[in-house]
């Protein structure tokens, strides 16, 4: 396979189809070579059969009528068939009898057993058939064939296949030689052009791609690096041109010494220049003229050559040419020897063909040419040094590309993101130009407005959203916008059907780098929410009517029982005094069962001016005719206050009492307000405790006061707490029948605290363990007047 | 191959029949029943009725003597059981399927053909010119063989199908006109 290696693509190419193509033709061959035989054995085999068939029938009659010699005439006829050597016929009994031998082909007889057989045995095909007629079987034939003719057929045949073989090989070898060109042609060429380059050092040849395959690949190679080399050749060339100018310079300044100059014929020196005779060592010009060159020279040149011929050698080529400059070494009068330049010019002077010489002592600059050559080297140096700093800069500039494909796929990722929030966004988004034109949408704004992207893309979305009504506002938006302002405003758009809808915009610019490239509005469809809007303020203005309304009755109301309330109380207030006065004895002695039943008048009324002075309380509150009448005391006072009015009550049910109140705290408020309102919580703890305790404690807090009163009493239901504070309720329990209220009570204090005292109030309680009832008010009220 | 087979048949005409030490009629004998196995019985004919037996009949003098009775105690012919009969008058004819008429009889011949002519009866005899008179097979004696000859037309009359085989061997006598 090594040596595989060496061929040209071309012959491997051909190399490798014709080897496939051989293989395959030759596996078909093959199978039909081995099929084909097989047919002509059968083929040989079955006309053998055929034969043996045809003969026994000939056979039958002889052999019924035992016709031997009749049977023998009949197989003589086998000499027809030139592959069969010997026919025998045996009879019923397999004695032989007749039988057949093609001349000099006698064998004997083989014993046969009368079964149908064919056999190859060497080159003899053996055929045994038994000889039977309308079921009678009358004896057994046996042929024996030669093969000879079968081999000579099936040589022929293998001539044949084996021709065409060739045949096809060739035409393989044609085919793989045209086609392989369309894979090596390119490759060759590509090899060409690299040998040309390299003739001709022409770096600016570029090969024409065919194709997007390797060898397309291959010659983008080929021109990238044919353009890196003629970048760095254009670099040298400038090196080198930098060196010529240095090398002039230097030939001026040597140029400035004096050059020998002789006029000269083939035989000798006819004039010269005082130049000469310094450089040659002559002291007069007599002594000079006359010589022949070589004798200014030594015997042999530098490369060993004779003087004398050579010399002439070169003036006959200046007469022939013109001129001709070569180097020369000569010899001073003084017998050194020194290198010099020399030009032979040929001119003619006066009808006649001379010689001008100019002969240049170059010893000197030889020198020169040695600092020369070092100069030259140095500049070399520079030039790598050059081609050095060439490699960083490819070097930092692939880095470049190295972080501007990280930056590029970061770049990717991001607009990945943008264009996930982009399209999911729930508002429609659309970008245009400055000019207005769509650039981009969302699938929202495709679904709100009902344009398809094609329809959209390159529109004026003005065109395309704004109705009459609002096209100018929206050309005014699209041009404020297009000058960087950033707008947002609710306004009315048309859908692509006509309807139009109330949207929330926003319209802003996108601005890169300092520079505005485009415009985005983002649209949210508002028209649902403006319905809702205009409805919720018809509402209010509704309920703001009816609360007026309202307020006047209730004020109204308020009056009515202020005044109806005093005019109830002056009568009642009557009832009582004299009911007293009855039952102090004054009018008159009355009896057991008169005082019982006056007792019950007396407390009834007593209940019912209870009852009317907080409807009365309640009402001038509601009515706003109380007026807050503010004092400094001190707070212990107002509790003993409280718990003085109670302490019988208390004392009956024998309940602890615990008061904790911090010494001296003062308070600058309405003092009669927060004794009603505490003394409130008090009597409805004792009402509503049967046994335990009832506790008392205030505190301060950043000038608030915060009174708690804690009982273990019944305690108050989850669901009835939030009614608790309501007017006339009585809540459902079981001291409801036995405990006497007006329903009015913590309605009263909660208006009290609340309106009067500017305080809160609030309840905590657990069902059946307790409740407590807070107060909180602040220290001092300020006068508000 | 055509050519070939044809060949083969221009050079097959009138082999020899030997039946080696044996007498003339017990050649004859023997022959009666070779002959019959290539000679075919028209459809309807009692021989193709495996279940009767073959009738051999002989009218006029038997030559035979009593080797008919050998030969075709065991031997089948159309694999059938023989049933000789002796035939002295022509009435009698009718239900044989081979007739061997005698020597004896040359003189009541014409009679006789007249009763068998045109039927599937296989008539043959020993005894010259019977062939050129209408039987339909007569054994003939040469060279010290036996051969036979066979009226071809006579047979085709008769309704029996000879095999060519039958034909190639024979002389044929009153051969029949070419059919178109």
């Amino acid at each position: 396979m090594r040596f595989f290696q060496n061929f040209s693509i071309k012959s491997k190419l051909i190399g490798i189809i014709l080897l496939v193509s051989i293989l395959a033709i030759g596996t078909g061959f093959t199978l039909v070579i081995i099929n084909n035989i097989k047919t002509f054995k059968e083929d040989m085999v079955n006309n053998t059969f055929v034969n043996a068939g045809l003969f026994g029938e000939y056979c039958i009659t002889p052999m019924a009528f035992e016709d031997k010699k009749g049977a023998a005439e009949i197989l003589q006829k086998l000499e027809a068939i030139p592959s069969i050597m010997n026919g025998y016929v045996y009879d019923e009994s397999g004695d032989l009898f007749a039988a057949y031998n093609k001349s000099g082909n006698t064998i004997i007889p083989p014993r046969l057993n009368g079964k149908p057989a064919a056999e190859f045995e060497g080159k003899y095909l053996h055929v045994v058939q038994p000889v039977i007629y309308q079921d009678q079987k009358y004896g057994t034939i046996y042929l024996r064939a030669s093969t000879a003719i079968l081999d000579n057929k099936i040589k022929n045949h293998l001539i044949t296949m084996m021709l065409l073989l060739a045949g096809l090989t060739l035409i393989s070898y044609f085919l793989a030689h045209r086609f392989q060109k369309v894979i090596s042609g390119p490759i060759l060429k590509l090899a060409n052009v690299t040998k040309e380059v390299s003739e001709k050092a022409d770096f600016s040849v570029r090969v024409e791609k065919k194709g997007d395959d390797e060898i397309g690949a291959l010659y983008d190679g080929f021109n990238e690096m044919m353009e890196q080399i003629q970048m760095r050749k254009h670099e040298r060339d400038k090196a080198e041109l930098a060196l010529r100018e240095s090398e002039e310079k230097f030939r001026k300044v040597f140029e400035s010494s004096y050059d020998a100059m002789i006029l000269l014929d083939e035989n000798e020196f006819l004039d010269c220049n005082n130049a000469t005779l310094r450089i040659f060592g002559y002291a007069t010009r007599e002594e000079f003229l006359g010589k022949h060159p070589s004798e200014v020279s030594p015997p042999k040149q530098t490369d060993g050559k004779d003087s004398r011929l050579t010399a002439d050698e070169r003036i006959a080529k200046a007469l022939r040419e013109g001129s001709c400059f070569f180097e020369w070494t000569h010899r001073r009068s003084n017998g050194e020897v020194f290198p010099a330049e020399v030009l032979l010019t040929t001119m003619e002077i006066e009808g006649r063909k001379v010689i001008q010489a100019t002969v240049r002592d170059i010893t000197e600059r030889k020198k020169v040419e040695e600092e020369l050559r070092k100069h030259r080297e140095h500049l070399e140096e520079l030039v790598k040094e050059r081609t050095g700093e060439l490699e960083e800069k490819t070097i930092a500039l692939e880095n470049e590309i190295t972080i501007r494909t990280a930056i590029e796929r970061n770049l990717r990722t991001e607009k990945a993101y943008i264009d996930q929030l982009f399209e999911s966004a729930q508002e429609a988004i659309v970008v245009t130009g400055k000019d207005g034109r769509v650039l981009r949408l969302n699938s929202e704004f495709i679904r709100l407005f009902g344009y398809t992207i094609d329809e959209a893309i390159g529109a004026f979305l003005d065109d395309l959203i704004a109705s009459k009504e609002y096209y100018d506002e929206a050309v005014s938006v699209t041009k404020k916008v297009a000058e960087g302002e950033k707008i947002v405003f609710e306004s009315v758009r048309r859908r692509k059907d006509g309807t139009l809808l109330n949207v929330s915009l926003l319209a802003s610019p996108i601005i890169v780098d300092g520079k505005l490239i485009a415009i985005y509005g983002i649209y949210r469809d508002i028209t649902k929410l403006k319905k809702a809007e205009k409805a919720l303020k018809e509402r209010s203005k509704e309920l703001a009517e009816a609360n007026i309304r309202l307020k006047e009755l209730d004020r109204l109301k308020s009056m009515f029982i202020a005044s109806m309330s005093h005019e109830l109380r002056t009568p009642l207030n009557s009832i009582i005094g004299f009911t007293g006065l009855i039952l102090q004895g004054l009018a008159g002695e009355i009896n057991a069962e008169q005082k019982d039943q006056l007792q019950r008048v007396y407390g009834s009324a007593k209940h019912l001016l209870a009852l009317i002075s907080d409807v009365i309380d309640i009402s001038k509150i509601e009515a706003g005719k109380v007026e807050v009448y503010t004092e400094e005391f001190q707070l212990e006072g107002v509790i003993e206050e409280a718990v003085s009015s109670i302490k019988t009550q208390i004392d009956d049910k024998r309940l602890d009492l615990e008061i904790i109140i911090p010494q001296g705290l003062r308070l600058k408020t309405d003092r009669k307000r927060l004794l009603q309102c505490v003394l409130n919580y008090l009597s409805n703890a004792v009402k509503f405790t049967e046994k335990g305790n009832i506790r008392i404690a205030a505190e301060e807090i950043d000038g608030t006061v915060k009174i708690t009163v804690k009982d273990s009493g019944i305690g108050i239901k989850k669901e009835d707490m939030t009614k608790l504070f309501n007017s006339f309720v009585r809540l459902d329990s079981p001291l409801r029948f036995t405990t006497l209220g007006t329903g009015l009570g913590l309605y009263l204090t909660k208006k009290l605290a609340t309106e009067m005292l500017k305080g809160l109030v609030s309840v905590e309680s657990s069902y059946g363990k307790g409740s407590t009832f807070m107060l909180e008010v602040p220290k001092e009220i300020r006068d508000e007047k | 191959m055509k050519i070939l087979v044809v060949s083969l048949f221009l050079f097959l005409f009138l082999p020899v029949v030997t039946l080696a030490q044996e007498s003339e009629y017990n050649v004859k004998a023997v022959l009666l029943e070779r002959l019959t196995r290539f000679i075919e019985w028209p459809e309807e004919s009692t021989v193709n009725d495996t279940s009767q037996s073959f009738i051999l009949g002989i009218i006029g003098k038997n030559p035979f003597g009593s080797i008919l009775e050998q030969v075709y105690s065991n031997q089948k012919i159309k694999d059938k059981k023989v049933e000789i009969r002796y035939i002295s008058k022509i009435k009698k004819i009718p239900g044989c399927h081979l007739l061997f008429i005698s020597q004896s009889e040359k003189k009541a011949l014409s009679k006789i053909l007249s009763f068998t002519r045109g039927k599937p009866i296989l008539t043959i005899g020993d005894t010259k010119n019977y062939a050129e008179e209408g039987v339909l097979i007569n054994f003939y004696f040469v060279e010290n063989k036996t051969r036979f000859e066979i009226n071809e037309s006579e047979a085709q009359k008769s309704g029996l199908f000879i095999s060519y085989r039958l034909l190639n061997l024979a002389k044929i006598v009153n051969q029949p006109e070419v059919k178109r």
